[in-house]
């Protein structure tokens, strides 16, 4: 008997051990309405997850792409159990999905998952049949608010049927007619750029300097009725250090908001906390959203209308140059206060102390402070607690404290100094120093063998690369900007002049004396024609050829005015010849003769018989002779 | 009437004139003596110990304009004063040799300055061997080398006294054949001609890389090589062992286009952000 109880014991003891852990472990379920519903059908899914060990999150369902998917709605539960005497605490959530399938098939739905303390959990996943519209029975009508509802999730759009009113309306904000706050003036606007949505992105102030907070803001304008944000991309902000403030639109008001006469609902979708990095005109990238709600949504964007707001420019400068106070580091921008803790304010040589700043105010809180230097006491990198945050409305700031260890190998009353942040008020438009005073330290000195250890220590340490060069007393005059000789207007002008002058003086001399030689050449030519043509006349003379020798003294004729007056005799008629001759400087007399002479052979060329050649070639040789003579005179 | 006029405006034209030279003259010296009291404070602040306000100093010095061989001495001791101590910051080494190239540039007689550029460059080698990277040692482009083998003045008076051989010989050959004249004269004329081209052709390409390349030193650990639009390159792409530049590596920037800066190491071109980089300062 009593072996039985002690069985009986060990048993319900076992039992108990092994029912713990698996009360301990997550559960996690996953619930559809049906197995098989028509195409555009709306229908819920639905998860349980509870865990011992802390409420599940971020609740996630795999879907196929076919499918829109719209939440999830997230509530919680708990659950108290009293298993042998024990009491057990379980936390859960429930989060439910709408879907609706765009086209027929089998799918897979799920597994859904939860982020639990060991990691994330998932359910089983189901099978959901999709058949055309139509297939399946209609089922009566039921209330509004049934978790399964069957809803035309496309409804009102051509080839899906009409409805009065989706459930995503209903889903997105209750009754239409129900009157939505007065918008804050941000909001306002004198012109919409598109009538049935649009993104709109604001940024204050739009020209600042590198470290001074802007301002983002962005909103969506729908007038086709009330819409939530779905597939939103964030805007490119690469050039600034950013903070979320708004991260979206879930937890927004909606305000209605009338623009040139058309009611528009509107909402903040974003709001975001810029400090720029750099100078020059940064960009802030579009945000691209889809309007989900029934009126958006088409057949070809299922997602919703898709807008996104245009690009912003900001302006950004360093701050000014002058008045700027040593240590500033550009981006240093805001308005902060700083105030420091010493601990132990007594101590040893060699020892070190806790030095704790703390930096309070408003924008970008800076990552360093102005440690100051003096020798003996050396500061090491801080640890660095705190992060900038939203403070008030639209404003970014906070605290951050600063531990410093500072290590002091000299004695006596040490003034540690001041704790220093330099920064730029924008609102002052001036540079600013926070300060913290250190106060005095006493510093006990150590043995002298242990400081003898430390000299020696420190002599090595000197054995360095600086001990390579003297520090300069003087900053010394300024070098001599020589301008190079290649920069010299006329370095290029000589270097190339000097032969190429040699060159052309050497090629005009050479033609020069080519152009005297050929012209000599050409009046030497003319003379030695006419003297032939008279020697040929000469012979033909005394060969008794008259016609032959009239045409040679014609010939030498010609080329005599040619050669000793640059008259073209044969291009001329005979008192253009005279007129010619007698500019030239002959008498009346001799162009008569030599006219004459000149018709006589050219008449006596066709009557031969009647001609003398003798006297004809003497008087050629006069009158040739005079124009030589007439040259000469020349 | 108007004689007496023109009597009492010339002397306070002159008058005026004289004032407003005087003023010029003034603000030069105040500002000439402002400059020595920025660099003595940095001077003080460094034999203080006070490292890094003494850069702070210097560079201030450095960013209005200040040229000069002593305070980029003083200012390759402070970053390197500082590269030893607790306070040390990343490039402190880089930031030292820029200063030193520089104040080389100003003086090349500082060998003390030559001396210590050495052995920063070697102590930089030191830490990339200790953080297991190898020590890079690119030697500048050839062209370049060879340019800088003399000073630009140098190259110019070799041409010019080139252009001067040349010449004389393009006149000396036309003497008479038989004369001796004539021979030296084609000696000259063709000694002129291949060193004018010679140096001529270094001269325009000293001249060149004067006006368009621009010493920096990189004064960070790593520069990296970038395209045009600042994305990454391979070494692959580029053909080299690594794909950036270490710190202390003497570069020339050929471009720049805001952001982004040209370089050329050795034998290839990249771009790097210009922040890595610091221009030397040129007489």
């Amino acid at each position: 008997m009593r072996a039985a109880a002690l069985e009986a014991c060990l048993l319900v003891a076992g039992v108990t051990l092994l029912a713990s852990p698996a009360w301990a472990q997550v559960s996690i379920d996953l619930d559809v309405p049906a197995t098989t519903v028509e195409v555009g059908q709306a229908f819920s899914v639905q998860m349980q997850a509870l865990d011992s060990e802390g409420t599940p999150e971020s609740p996630t369902l795999k879907a196929p792409p076919d499918f829109a998917v719209e939440g999830p709605s997230v509530g919680t539960n708990h659950q108290m159990s009293f298993v042998n005497g024990q009491i057990t605490r379980r936390s859960g959530i429930s989060a439910t999905w709408r879907l609706a399938a765009r086209r027929t098939g089998v799918f897979t739905i799920g597994p859904a998952s939860v982020q639990t303390a060991k990691g994330r959990a998932d359910s089983r996943a189901v099978n959901i049949k999709v058949v055309p519209q139509g297939s399946l029975p209609k089922r009566p009508q039921r209330g509004r608010g049934f978790p399964f509802d069957d809803d035309d999730f496309f409804g009102g759009l051509p080839g899906f049927g009409m409805r009065r009113r989706s459930l995503i309306d209903e889903m997105l904000g209750g009754q239409q007619e129900e009157s939505e706050p007065q918008a804050p003036p941000e909001f306002a606007l004198d012109q919409a750029p598109d009538s049935k949505g649009f993104v709109r992105a604001k940024a204050a102030p739009d020209s600042v300097v590198v470290g001074q907070q802007v301002l983002v803001d962005v909103f969506a304008y729908g007038s086709q009725g009330r819409f939530r944000e779905n597939n939103p991309h964030e805007p490119r902000r690469s050039d600034f250090y950013s903070y979320t403030l708004v991260e979206n639109s879930q937890q927004q008001p909606i305000y209605a908001v009338e623009i040139a006469g058309v009611r528009y609902y509107a909402v903040r979708v974003r709001r975001y906390a810029l400090f720029p990095l750099k100078t020059g005109d940064l960009e802030v990238g579009p945000m691209q959203m889809s309007f989900y709600g029934s009126a958006y949504v088409t057949r070809t964007a299922p997602d919703g209308m898709v807008r996104q707001s245009p690009v912003l420019q900001i302006h950004v400068t360093e701050p000014p140059a002058d008045g700027r106070p040593i240590g500033y580091q550009v981006g240093d921008v805001g308005d902060f206060s700083l105030r420091a803790e010493v601990s132990p304010r007594k101590l040893t040589q060699g020892e070190s102390l806790s030095v704790t700043a703390f930096l309070e105010g408003s924008g970008n809180l800076p990552g360093h402070l102005l440690t100051p230097e003096q020798k003996g006491v050396t500061w090491l990198e801080p640890t660095i607690r705190g992060d900038a945050k939203e403070i008030r409305e639209g404003v970014v700031g906070g605290s951050r404290s600063f531990t410093y260890v500072v290590k002091l190998d000299t004695s006596g009353d040490v003034d540690l100094g001041d704790l220093t942040l330099p920064y730029y008020d924008p609102a002052s438009k001036s540079y600013k120093v926070a300060r913290a005073g250190l106060g005095k330290v006493n510093v006990a000195a150590r043995a002298a063998s242990a400081a003898a250890a430390a000299t020696g220590a420190s002599a090595e340490q000197k054995r360095s690369l600086a001990s390579l060069l003297s520090p300069a007393e003087e900053l010394g005059p300024a070098p001599v900007a020589s301008k190079p000789l290649p920069e010299h207007r006329f370095f290029w002008l000589a270097l190339l002049g000097a032969p190429m002058s040699v060159i052309a003086a050497q090629t005009l001399r050479r033609a020069v004396r080519q152009v005297i030689a050929r012209t000599q050449s050409k009046k030497d030519s003319l003379h030695r024609q006419y003297k032939d043509a008279l020697a040929e006349a000469k012979t033909k003379t005394n060969a008794a050829d008259v016609k032959a020798a009239c045409g040679a003294l014609e010939r030498a004729l010609y080329l005599g005015i040619e050669a000793h007056t640059k008259i073209r005799g044969r291009a001329l008629v005979q008192s253009e010849l005279i007129l010619k001759l007698a500019q030239h400087g002959l008498s009346n007399e001799q162009c008569s003769a030599l006219a004459s002479l000149l018709a006589e052979l050219d008449r006596l060329r066709f009557a031969p018989d009647a001609a003398n050649p003798s006297e004809l070639l003497e008087r050629t040789k006069v009158a040739l002779q005079a124009l030589e003579k007439r040259r000469g005179n020349a | 009437m108007t004689q007496p006029k023109t009597r009492s405006c010339l002397p306070a034209a002159l008058t005026s004139s004289l004032l407003l030279l005087l003023a010029a003259t003034l603000a030069r010296g105040a500002y000439a003596s402002e400059d020595d009291q920025v660099f003595n404070r940095a001077t003080q602040a460094l034999q203080s110990e006070r490292y890094s306000e003494a850069i702070e100093l210097l560079e201030q010095l450095s960013d209005r304009g200040v040229v000069r061989v002593n305070a980029s001495h003083n200012r390759a001791l402070a970053y390197l004063l500082r590269a030893e101590s607790p306070k040390r910051k990343p490039g402190d080494l880089g930031q030292a040799s820029a200063a030193l190239r520089e104040e080389l540039l100003l003086d090349p007689s500082h060998s003390a300055a030559e001396n210590a550029l050495g052995e920063v460059s070697r102590e930089i080698s030191r830490q990339r061997a200790q953080r297991g990277l190898d020590p890079v040692v690119v030697e500048p482009p050839l062209s370049y080398a060879f340019v800088n083998l003399l000073p630009e003045n140098a190259w110019a008076w070799a041409a010019l006294l080139g252009s001067l051989a040349l010449s004389v010989g393009l006149v000396l050959r036309t003497r008479p054949s038989d004369s001796p004249a004539r021979l030296a004269g084609q000696i000259a004329t063709l000694a002129g001609a291949v060193c004018l081209s010679l140096f001529g052709a270094v001269t325009l390409l000293a001249q060149q890389q004067s006006i368009n390349l621009r010493p920096a030193v990189v004064v960070v650990a790593e520069a990296a090589l970038l395209d045009a639009q600042g994305a990454r390159q391979s070494a692959k792409a580029l053909g080299v062992d690594s794909n950036s530049i270490p710190e202390g590596a003497a570069v020339l920037v050929s471009a720049s286009n805001g952001r982004l800066m040209e370089v050329s190491w050795g034998s290839f071109k990249a771009w790097v952000s210009s922040t890595d980089l610091r221009l030397l300062a040129q007489p």
